[in-house]
């Protein structure tokens, strides 16, 4: 059986990864990147299903890490919500 | 697609169908988010239900400028008949049993939302063109 995988310590590690590629994927901001923590190996897409699919050909049951190159994808509310019960989840919509 | 205006909360909703591993399929009305940039967020008990499988995980910006790392669920969205591969995120606060659709998911419609009479339309470039030609006559 397959141990549940830490998320936490995977972010870190490929939070550390990612830094040290970053330099070679600079001008790629805005494509989505797949990490692999394991081997360092990595994939870009235009989206990020477009690099999980191709992670997937070559890793296919590979829990990724995955983020967009630069700047970070933007959720809304629904997380923020959790953090402050209070808040309204659709305060940011449109 | 379908969409249109929720009367019990007033929020535009967009109605797509999801599928996981299992063989189960569930039609849900989702929360259309244009502040959200990725495709879709479900909560837990719509992933639980369709059998979705963990495939990664990831850090996303919030709007108040915090960063959080969500879990990445694979699964299919049928939108128009059309299958599509999807990495959905979980929506991390229990309290929220409503999907959001994203601009991603989006990415292939144009939308034409009237606020004032709360009517929305999202058609695609084809069904555009008809539209207009069609007013044209």
């Amino acid at each position: 059986m397959n141990a549940i995988p830490n998320i936490r310590e995977m972010s870190v590690k490929a939070n550390l990864i990612y830094e040290q590629l970053y330099p070679e994927i600079s001008n790629l901001s805005g494509q989505y990147i797949a990490i692999d923590i394991d081997s360092g190996k990595y994939f870009l897409g235009e989206t990020r299903e477009q690099a999980m699919a191709l992670a997937r050909r070559t890793l296919p049951n590979k829990i990724m890490f995955v983020r967009r190159v630069g700047e970070l994808e933007k959720v809304a509310c629904h997380n923020t919500a959790y953090m402050f019960p209070g808040a309204n989840q659709h305060a940011c919509l449109l | 697609m379908h969409a249109y205006f929720d009367a019990k909360d007033g929020s535009p909703k967009v109605v797509i169908k999801i599928k996981g591993t299992s063989r189960k399929q569930k039609e849900i009305a989702a929360l259309l988010d244009t502040g959200h940039n990725g495709s879709l967020s479900l909560p837990i008990l719509d992933l639980i239900e369709i059998g979705a499988k963990l495939s990664g995980f990831g850090p996303v910006g919030l709007a108040d400028g915090n960063t959080i790392t969500v879990l990445y669920f694979r699964l299919k969205v049928e939108i128009d008949g059309t299958e599509k591969e999807v990495e959905a995120s979980l929506i991390q606060n229990p309290n929220i049993n409503e999907a959001i659709v994203g601009l991603e998911l989006l990415a292939p419609y144009i939308a034409l939302i009237d606020f004032k009479s709360k009517s929305i339309r999202l058609l695609t470039e084809d069904e555009m063109k008809r539209a207009v030609k069609d007013k044209a006559k």
